[in-house]
């Protein structure tokens, strides 16, 4: 018995150290799903969730740090009502037709077309497009709100220094968190993440009145801005409608494709509309502002511009003026930039 | 006559009836007169009866010369221990022990995903940097279509357009009667 004792210490301290080994890396239970199943579902079934919650969020290149309570419907209508810095008491409507942004401290409230989230089927081509253009890995698993999460880091095919990592509740697939990089982890653009998150239940619905605001607000201070609604056109339509031909890039970063293009307000001092490019990689927006108008000043910056600003890139190439906006290496705004010069 | 000496020697062999006819007659004669020599007889008599009574199983038939012919064709081994004696030699006890601390330990070696961290950021000053209207109105409309995406998101996006625009500026509600509705 006694020179046995060894082994049957070690069967024990096995079995202890198994079971540690279990509780420190037990999965929860996503199936056999590789890691684009799991983005899709986030980008379709986890975009209807019902649900209110908490939310911190990180955008350090504008230097904001804000937390907000957050109310979603299964129709995807929601409301976002910021709780800290400089937004503190902001309320952002949107329910199935219009989109509501009210500040109490400046007492405006603008009103706007609702611009998405698209029906289901457009959702699935968002994840489509998405997994086209980003490799999808799986990461683990993390805590988060309360939640085990599956963590996935998406990385573009176009440009592996620009990544996001997910954090995806594997029961709705909604999405619990996000963090979007360029290059390290250090090197953060972006990031929300929900603190606290409760799912409701069918007796829990919201109503609709929840998606608006009280109707005594809309009467005093409810105005529509400048920009914040437009129809989509093809860039042909646009440059008919605007007065001058609408040029595309012809250098855009691989993936991209245009989802529409828009009027937009020029800033000059003639009044007359000009246009907006809106590209997506399925992830990523690109947006291309331009004009070309024949009355527009030529020293004019149409859209404003500021060489310090790593997001944007501007050019005035003629009688065109270019922004680009994006979150990409300037380079590669630059690059866009370019190709539009050689037209 | 037999001497004594060699009476003791023809007992084993007097005892089990093995000796000749005119032998055995002069072993009788011999302990008929010789007390020492029948009390030998008794003696190894009585030996007998014990391993009769107690050891009385027999060898396989063929045992002896098996045993024989093995030791004379060299092929006697040491006979080899069971595959499982080894687990009790001092070195495969020293290796239990290891492995006891093994598991124990590794379950805290292992690297585990991190709870969800946010990465410490600085954030000093009053607020982005400062931009022309044009520029801000820009900005905001890029992050309204780039808001399109997952809640989690949106609410980030939003941020940067309500931000970007100067929402920032106290209006008094007279002033809001007055112009408020001319940014229609």
């Amino acid at each position: 018995m006694m020179r046995s004792a060894p082994w049957l210490v070690a069967a024990l301290c096995l079995a202890v150290g198994g079971g540690l080994l279990y509780q420190r890396t037990r999965r929860v239970d996503a199936g056999p799903l590789p890691a684009e199943e799991v983005v899709r579902r986030a980008w379709t079934q986890g975009r209807r969730v019902p649900l209110e919650g908490q939310q911190t969020v990180q955008v350090p290149s504008r230097k904001i740090q804000v937390e907000a309570k957050v109310l979603q419907s299964a129709e995807g209508n929601l409301r976002i009502e910021y709780l800290t810095g400089r937004l503190k008491g902001v309320i952002v409507w949107e329910n199935e037709a219009q989109t509501y942004r009210f500040n109490p401290e400046t007492k405006r409230l603008s009103v706007a077309r609702r611009r998405g989230p698209g029906a289901t089927a457009s959702l699935s081509q968002e994840g489509v497009q998405l997994l086209n253009n980003y490799t999808a890995r799986l990461d683990g698993e993390a805590p988060i709100a309360g939640r085990q999460a599956l963590v996935v880091e998406l990385r573009s095919r176009r440009d592996a220094a620009h990544w996001r990592r997910l954090w995806i509740d594997p029961k709705t697939w909604f999405l619990l968190a996000s963090e979007e990089h360029q290059g390290t982890d250090k090197n953060l653009l972006r990031s929300s993440q929900f603190t606290s998150v409760h799912y409701l239940t069918p007796g829990e619905a919201p109503s609709e009145a929840q998606f608006s605001p009280p109707a005594d607000l809309i009467r005093r201070y409810a105005s529509a801005r400048r920009g914040d609604t437009s129809s989509r056109f093809s860039p042909e339509q646009l440059g008919k409608l605007v007065g001058f031909p609408i040029r595309q890039p012809s250098a855009l970063p691989a993936g991209y494709r245009l989802e529409g293009a828009y009027p937009t307000p020029c800033a000059c001092k003639v009044p007359h509309q000009a246009a907006r490019l809106a590209y997506t990689d399925g992830l990523t927006a690109l947006t291309l502002f331009q004009c070309g108008h024949p009355r527009c000043p030529k020293n004019t910056k149409c859209f404003g511009g500021d060489p310090r600003d790593q997001m944007t890139a501007f050019r005035r190439h003629g009688a065109y003026f270019y922004l680009i906006v994006g979150d990409m290496p300037h380079l590669e705004l630059e690059r866009v930039l370019d190709s539009l010069a050689a037209q | 006559m037999l001497k004594c000496t060699r009476v003791i020697e023809l007992l084993p062999d007097y005892s089990v009836a093995l000796l000749d006819h005119r032998t055995e007659a002069a072993v009788d004669s011999h302990l008929e007169i010789c007390e020492v020599c029948r009390r030998e007889l008794k003696t190894m008599d009585a030996a007998v009866a014990l391993v009769a009574q107690h050891g009385g199983l027999q060898p396989p038939v063929g045992l002896f010369n098996a045993v024989r012919n093995r030791i004379e064709a060299g092929e006697a081994v040491r006979e080899r221990r069971p595959w499982w004696f080894w687990f009790n030699t001092t070195p495969a006890r020293s290796l239990a022990m290891g492995m006891a601390v093994l598991a124990i330990a590794l379950p805290f070696t292992v690297p585990v995903q991190p709870s969800y961290q946010p990465i410490e950021i600085s954030m000093h000053g009053d607020g982005p940097e400062v931009t022309s209207s044009a520029l801000a109105s820009s900005i905001r409309q890029h992050a309204m279509s780039a808001g399109e995406g997952p809640l989690t998101d949106r609410v980030a996006w939003e941020a940067m357009a309500l931000l970007a625009n100067g929402e920032r500026e106290p209006v008094s509600d007279a002033a809001v009667e007055n112009g408020g509705r001319s940014q229609r």
